[in-house]
């Protein structure tokens, strides 16, 4: 199941790309998940495409290793971030957008303990959510753009939502 | 809405147009079309009553007094008969006229993995599934083109999976995962669009599917495969003449394989027509043969059909209509078949930007009496489509209670919002009752450089926890996105 999905992936972000996008930043829950998960890195590419004078479509997705503060039975868990939306563009507002899209989650635990075939994390494990974005560019040069990229996302899990923060950079070309 | 993932070279591109050729039919994007169901949840119909089907969810098909809100039609269609009673569809498969170079590709999820929230709440939420379809056609020549379309929905497959899994020793009854998905199919074949006089088009499709069909009493696993059919349409004398024929292997698990074979024949006439659907299961033919008619005279329209099959079925509509003004029109009418009588009136408004209708009828018939009306009221212009629908049928006797306890749909409701916020976004909405509510949206925008439309569409049902039937999954909020590309 995932496989084909990836391979959607791949094949969306090939035919569409315009403007492809590399990033790097923190990832950082909110609410009692912070308790949980410590603050990990994420690594990130992307693309934008043009939908109209105004808008801009973007995609996203990152990686991240997240380690966890109390659950023993799992080194940590793989996380896959997906991202679809839509965007201002420099015609409406010339250094930063502001978008929103749905969003991806994936994570997968990477097992501890045999106790960890008891989870569902133990396999993959996805659902969709929501995610806003603001863009802010800070240098930009004839071929490259850098700047700064923040998301919030929402993820629709049970029995309750997930929230989580990611802010970081990003160099376009 | 795609997602990025790291630059790739356009030879893997290439490779995933050959691998990824999954296949299925896609949100539909006209008028207000975000449905309750996905486009591959279709009513099992040609049976009276309210069932749930082999797909993960439900539809109405809503038998018995029809014309109602988004109901069945009793008018007779052939292609109802053709997919549904000879070749015993769960599914539809590929629109034979598929002639246009595409590929779509469509992912869902039941909404509800607990994901980082298992941490903290072990074991309390159920597993949630994802659905997953799409497909190709692409022409080879400039007659022929091969397609080829891949389904599987796993809606639902968590709530039946245990007595899913009691049945079959096997986690894997599916072309993939471990969900016991209640449909699974991959479909692949070659086709002809021609200009000649005789040949007009033809097609081949095989494939194979695992399935669920529940049989008043239990669930049954099912696996047909190979499954091979072919279409034709030729002319002779001027008129139009369909083909079909399909073979299949159709086996219910560790039972004896059967094989079945379907052949059907139609004359596509002008106001008249014909034709013979031949279906052979066990060594036992199921033989149908119709002539349909269609004729107006004097403001008078006639329609309708006789049938010679295991019983007589007839069907004969006679409809006057009348133009009350330029924008007001009345059409009293009635229908009369084997088992009943239908009496019905209609008034229509049509002045751009509205449109309105009205319609009430009266139903006596074997298995139930009623009455009921429909109404509709519509506004379209080219930023936003608004409008409501509201259906209301009162039986007085209803047969189906007796055998079965299943509730007829007695009223359904619909309002639609449609909002274009740019030549190509558009935003719909729409709430949906049917006997509770339902909520959907969906996000459409359109890429013209591309050629591309990618969806984003959420249906949720506004209760928790509801079964629609005893046998049938727990409804659920559910969310699913896809892009359709033209090539």
């Amino acid at each position: 199941m995932k496989k084909y999905f990836y391979i959607s992936l791949l094949l969306v972000s090939n035919a569409l790309a315009q403007s492809v996008s590399f990033s790097g930043g923190a990832n950082c829950f909110l609410g009692s998940l912070q308790k949980e998960i410590e603050p990990a890195p994420y690594l990130g590419a992307g693309f934008e495409l043009e939908l109209s004078y105004y808008t801009i479509g973007y995609s996203h997705a990152t990686f991240s290793y997240l380690k966890l503060k109390k659950n023993r039975d799992f080194h940590g868990l793989y996380q896959f971030l997906g991202r679809a939306g839509i965007e201002t563009s420099e015609h409406l507002f010339e250094f930063a957008s502001i978008g929103v899209g749905i969003s991806l989650a994936t994570v997968r635990g990477n097992a501890a303990t045999p106790a960890a075939e008891n989870y569902m994390l133990n396999t993959s494990e996805s659902n969709f959510g929501w995610n806003a974005r603001l863009k802010i560019n800070i240098l930009k040069m004839e071929k490259f753009t850098v700047g700064t990229l923040f998301y919030y996302d929402k993820i629709l899990t049970l029995p309750n939502s997930s929230h989580l923060l990611q802010g970081g950079m990003f160099v376009g070309i | 809405m795609g997602y990025g993932v790291w630059g790739m070279g356009y030879g893997i591109f290439q490779l995933i147009l050959l691998i990824g050729i999954i296949g299925g039919i896609g949100v539909q994007t006209t008028f207000a079309q975000v449905r309750g169901e996905t486009s591959a949840l279709t009513p099992l119909a040609g049976e009276l009553g309210t069932h749930l089907i082999a797909m993960p969810t439900y539809t109405y098909s809503r038998m018995p007094g029809t014309l109602g809100l988004q109901a069945e039609e009793e008018s007779w269609r052939p292609d109802k008969w053709r997919d549904r009673q000879i070749f015993n569809r769960f599914v539809p498969m590929i629109d034979w006229k598929t002639n246009q170079n595409n590929i779509w590709f469509y992912v869902g999820k039941e909404n509800g993995d607990m994901l980082w929230q298992e941490l903290n709440y072990r074991g309390e939420v159920p597993n949630k599934v994802p659905m997953i379809y799409g497909g190709f056609a692409a022409s080879l020549t400039n007659e022929f083109y091969t397609f080829a379309e891949f389904n599987q929905i796993d809606f639902f497959s968590g709530s039946n999976f245990g007595s899913h899994s009691e049945q079959i020793n096997t986690q894997r009854f599916s072309w993939f995962g471990e969900n016991l998905p209640a449909y699974s199919g991959l479909y692949g074949g070659f086709g002809y669009n021609g200009t000649g006089d005789f040949l007009k088009n033809a097609s081949v499709l095989t494939g194979s599917e695992y399935l669920w069909a529940w049989n008043e009493k239990e669930w049954m696993p099912i696996r047909i495969s190979p499954r091979v059919e072919g279409n034709a349409s030729v002319y002779f004398m001027k008129s139009e003449i369909e083909l079909h024929a399909s073979t299949e292997k159709f086996q219910i698990k560790d039972s004896v394989a059967e094989n079945h074979n379907s052949f059907g024949l139609r004359l596509k006439g002008k106001s008249i027509g014909g034709g013979l659907y031949v279906n052979n299961v066990k060594d036992k033919e199921n033989i149908v043969a119709w002539t349909d008619f269609n004729h107006s005279f004097f403001g008078f329209a006639n329609r309708g059909f006789i049938a010679f099959g295991d019983s007589l079925r007839f069907a004969d509509s006679l409809e006057y209509g009348i133009d009350l003004n330029k924008s007001t029109s009345l059409t009293p009418g009635f229908l009369f078949n084997q088992s009943g009588i239908k009496m019905y009136a209609e008034t229509a408004y049509k002045s751009k930007p509205l449109y309105g209708k009205v319609r009430a009828y009266q139903n006596y018939a074997a298995d139930f009496e009623s009455i009921g009306f429909d109404s509709e009221i519509a506004y379209k212009s080219s930023l936003a489509e608004a409008g409501a629908a509201y259906s209301k049928e009162f039986f007085e006797y209803y047969r189906e209670h007796d055998f079965y306890g299943i509730k007829p749909v007695e009223n359904s409701a619909k309002f639609f919002l449609k909002y274009r916020f740019l030549k190509d976004l558009a935003f719909t909405h729409e709430w949906v009752y049917r006997d509770l509510w339902f909520w959907n949206a969906q996000v459409e925008q359109h890429i013209p450089r591309w050629n591309a439309t990618f969806y984003a569409v959420w249906l949720n049902a506004l209760s928790k926890d509801r079964k629609d039937f005893d046998f049938g999954g727990v409804n659920g909020a559910r969310f699913y996105c896809g892009i359709n590309v033209r090539i």
